[in-house]
């Protein structure tokens, strides 16, 4: 199973040039039921990455512009009489998919951003007194505009503690543009994508995530590096939440290493993508600066 | 072919067995040899042509026949130093092949060994030393073209401190045999008291500062200054200016000492005699007990059973009392008074007609140099053939000598037997050392006279000038004589003379320890190990079989704990000393790939030991800790070599 998701990496890995690690690092938050922030230019092929992770897996795909006057409702579906059946109906929105691309969530109002993410907290919705389950899995990718634009508003720092990993695609190198440019069959390969996981295999797969081992002494290092954050003045600290989802994504990343066991390297990788949003907010992905500054800092004997 | 590293260094070692057989070279063949040399020199620097074997043999005939015209200037010894050194010269001058290189090398060893023949000092025992690790040095360039690095000499000069127990046990152990041969006695020039003392003499002596010898006492304390004479010669025979010993002076009967007196209390002491090229040696009044390597002599005398060519060490009791007479043709022998001086003849005369009693007439002898105007100097005025009378009645200055002399001979023509003593008085008191310097400055001649089978010590300086015997000749001295007396140039200096004490000490103990380690001392030390062993030897074997334990204990517990408990980046850094340098928040197994990358001949293993490590730190898997420990332990070596990436900081 684990060889059939590698299978995956490599196709997208055609499918998007030139970003292995930032396709390996959105695969391991899938693995950890995280939720993935990609903050870039338009046109960085945020949504072609989204798209092909969810035929690649099989999953059902919806896209949402995030306007500002995206209401919650149109977001998470409404109730609406029926004229025919004299009955209330509910009428479940775009939310209502194992894939969600958000895009550029930071366009909408807060109203409509908090519906979104407490349907992510929560993996439910509440509509008119009605609790109706989102499918599972449930998989979110929003997309933020990283410069400051008129007419946004920005995530709040605990809204962004829901996403488990903030990732920035960046410019291809020289080398994966030319190459994009010379085939210009980017639309045409994604259909090619051919081997699925099923929503089964998947799900297996994530359970599998917390039996991966990870070793006291490498807790502590967890916990080094979340204690250094409190104690520095110039960052914000790290919850526990933080910490919790630092090691379930360092697991993650261990299996997809095929590892059963997580070492300090795979917290080290994943670590400014898990933390960076949550030290610094108003921070760039692309930059990982104050995560990068935490590593070097916290001694590391393992 | 030999490399020109070897020639070189070859030469200049060379050289320096040269310089340190030097003592058995005569200026001419010293020469000759240094001219060989520098030819190897110049060889070294392709300036000239290998010699062919046929050159160097006519060459080493007709040098070896002129060593051999000269064997008698040489003596058998020295000619066989000359033929070594010639043999190892021209070999290197010829050297064609690699065996022939090997032999030279080893013939220099045993040069190196010989000349031990010639100095027995710590300086130069260092010299030796060097000139070893000099030859030690050679004998590497054999196999290798380049000189030693220095750093791979310093890294690995500290295994040969696993030399020093072996050396020490085997200086201490080894059996000192008695030599097979006999060292010729030496054309060398001897120093101290001739056979003969003549006016002058004396003088000359004291201006050499060199150790004569040094004691050191039983009881740890020096008799007093004034009862320091030790005594050397004596002279019997005067023939009206010079003093000398009699001819047939060993062959007298020599006379056990008298029971009666042997109630008086005796000192034991120890003399580390200087290389005299003579065979007398030192002693105070009336030794009674003597060292199997010395003889005693009559007339209360010790001498060495051949002429002193190196440092030695013997032992000596005493009793402070007056030395007495052997036989009558003693005391005969002394009352010669010959033909000359007759002025003093009719001084004595007159003398002791008013002082017929032996004890009185010395006494007056004394009173007349105290009372009339005689001088005491180093540099008195010359004295004719008559030389009593000259000084007694003319010029009344002089030096000891010239007292002892006067003295001696007014005794004897006053019919009393008498003879001028040849010695040492005094010397230097080191409290804290524990040793007493005597030097060639503490010559000094007195004299005895025969009493009643006993001879009496009298010593007319101290009539003159006291300070001369109480505290030394610098003392005693007038200005002026005191700056003719040449002193070493350091001592000018206090903080030179201060170390040159020091080197004067640390030279002490090297003989008293070194040199002086016998095969009594030997057999001493093996005597007193066996005493240990009866007395504690069982206790002792317990308990050194129980530190052994413990030690055992502890060194397994170590190991247990290096093993099981130790943390795992510890134990990393304890084998792999280059993980100390990584970033200080780069994970152990990230650094251990770095490293992998910058030493790619030990990449696999660096990579596999990295997968050990991380199965027992991550996956808590205790057989790859035992595998991780089996491989960093053998392989510890190796880990000590590693390159550092970049980024490691040392």
């Amino acid at each position: 199973m684990l060889q059939q998701f590698n299978a995956i990496e490599t196709h997208l890995n055609q499918v998007i040039l030139g970003k292995p690690q930032q396709i390996k690092l959105a695969l391991c938050c899938l693995l950890a039921k995280g939720h993935l922030l990609l903050e870039d230019l338009p046109g960085m092929g945020k949504t072609t990455l989204a798209h092909a992770l969810a035929n690649s897996l099989s999953l059902s795909y919806r896209r949402v512009q995030f306007t500002s006057d995206l209401l919650p409702g149109d977001l998470l579906g409404m109730t609406i009489y029926d004229t025919r059946s004299h009955q209330f109906s509910f009428k479940p929105g775009p939310v209502f998919s194992h894939l969600l691309l958000a895009d550029e969530i930071n366009r909408a109002s807060p109203k409509t951003q908090s519906a979104l993410l407490e349907a992510m907290e929560e993996q439910q919705v509440s509509i008119d007194g009605e609790t109706h389950a989102l499918p599972k899995p449930f998989f979110v990718i929003a997309t933020q505009n990283p410069l400051d634009q008129s007419g946004t508003s920005a995530l709040p720092e605990s809204q962004l503690d829901r996403f488990l990993m903030r990732v920035s695609l960046g410019f291809p190198s020289r080398a994966a543009e030319f190459e994009l440019l010379d085939s210009d069959r980017g639309q045409s390969r994604l259909e090619l994508l051919s081997d699925t996981l099923s929503i089964e295999q998947l799900m297996h797969l994530q359970q599998q995530v917390p039996n991966v081992t990870a070793a006291e002494p490498l807790l502590h290092y967890i916990l080094d590096l979340v204690g250094h954050s409190r104690q520095h003045p110039d960052m914000l600290p790290l919850s526990p939440r933080a910490a919790k989802a630092l090691l379930q994504a360092a697991k993650s990343w261990a299996l997809l290493h095929q590892r059963n066991y997580v070492t300090a390297e795979d917290v080290q990788a994943v670590f400014p993508s898990v933390a960076e949003h949550r030290l610094a907010p108003k921070s760039h992905a692309a930059d990982a600066r104050w995560s990068a500054l935490l590593l070097k800092e916290t001694p590391c004997q393992l | 072919m030999l490399n020109l590293h070897f020639q070189r260094h070859a030469a200049l070692l060379q050289l320096a067995l040269l310089l340190l057989l030097w003592p058995a070279l005569s200026l001419w063949s010293f020469l000759l040899l240094l001219g060989f040399i520098s030819f190897a020199a110049l060889q070294s620097f392709d300036k000239v042509p290998k010699l062919s074997l046929k050159t160097a043999n006519i060459v080493a005939a007709l040098t070896a026949t002129l060593f051999v015209l000269s064997i008698r200037q040489f003596g058998a010894m020295h000619f066989l130093m000359h033929i070594l050194l010639l043999s190892a010269l021209l070999r290197l001058l010829a050297l064609r092949h690699h065996g022939e290189a090997q032999q030279l090398v080893w013939v220099h060893y045993f040069i190196i060994g010989c000349s031990f023949l010639f100095h027995q000092s710590m300086t130069l025992a260092f010299v030796i030393l060097s000139t070893v690790a000099a030859n030690l040095h050679l004998h590497y360039l054999l196999f290798s073209p380049e000189p030693v690095p220095w750093k791979r000499l310093s890294r690995t000069t500290p295994y040969l401190l696993w030399i020093i127990p072996v050396w020490l046990g085997l200086f201490l152990l080894f059996p000192r045999l008695s030599p097979l041969w006999q060292l010729p006695s030496s054309q060398q020039a001897i120093s101290g008291l001739a056979n003969d003392i003549e006016p002058g003499s004396i003088e000359q002596l004291v201006q050499s500062d060199a150790t004569a010898f040094r004691v050191s006492f039983d009881n740890g304390v020096p008799p007093p200054q004034s009862q320091r004479y030790w005594r050397a010669k004596v002279f019997e025979q005067f023939d009206g200016r010079r003093w000398s010993v009699e001819r047939d002076f060993s062959k007298r009967s020599l006379r056990q000492s008298d029971p009666a007196t042997s109630a008086v209390e005796s000192i034991s002491y120890q003399i580390i005699a200087e290389a005299s090229y003579q065979q007398s040696l030192f002693s105070l009044a009336t030794p009674t007990q003597v060292d199997s390597s010395i003889e005693s002599l009559p007339a209360g005398l010790v001498q060495a059973k051949r002429p002193v060519t190196q440092r030695i060490s013997y032992r000596l009791s005493s009793q402070l009392r007056g030395v007495m007479s052997t036989d009558q043709r003693e005391s005969e022998l002394n009352q010669v008074i010959g033909e000359h001086n007759p002025q003093s003849y009719r001084f004595a005369q007159q003398l002791s007609q008013r002082y017929p009693e032996p004890h009185h007439f010395a006494e007056a002898v004394l009173d007349h140099f105290r009372q009339q105007a005689f001088y005491y100097t180093l540099n008195p005025p010359r004295l004719g053939a008559q030389s009593v009378d000259d000084f007694l009645f003319n010029t009344r200055s002089g030096f000891c000598g010239h007292y002892a002399s006067a003295t001696a001979l007014l005794l004897r023509q006053a019919g009393i037997p008498a003879r001028v003593v040849g010695g040492y008085q005094g010397g230097l008191w080191y409290p804290e050392q524990n040793y007493l310097l005597v030097r060639q400055r503490d010559a000094h001649a007195w004299v005895e006279y025969l009493v009643e089978e006993q001879w009496h010590q009298l010593d007319p300086t101290a009539a003159i000038a006291p300070e001369r015997v109480l505290s030394g000749l610098d003392e005693s001295l007038s200005d002026a004589d005191r700056l003719s007396l040449s002193s070493p140039w350091l001592a000018s200096v206090p903080l030179l003379n201060q170390v040159r004490l020091q080197l004067l000490h640390l030279d002490y103990y090297w003989s008293v320890w070194v040199l002086g380690f016998n095969q009594q001392r030997q057999t001493a030390l093996w005597q007193s190990l066996y005493n240990a062993w009866r007395d504690y030897g069982r206790t002792g074997l317990y308990v050194v079989a129980g530190l052994l334990a413990l030690l055992c204990m502890a060194g397994l517990w170590y190991l247990y704990r290096l093993k099981t408990k130790t943390g795992s980046y510890q134990l990393m850094l304890r084998f792999i000393p280059a993980l100390r340098y990584k970033p200080e928040g780069m994970p152990v197994s990230q650094a251990l790939a770095r490293l992998a990358q910058s030493n790619p001949a030990l990449a696999s293993e660096l990579n596999s030991t990295n997968q050990l490590y991380q199965q027992w730190v991550f996956a808590s898997d205790q057989q790859a800790r035992t595998e991780l420990f089996h491989r960093l332990k053998t392989k510890h070596k190796t880990w000590k070599r590693l390159q550092l990436p970049d980024g490691f900081q040392p």
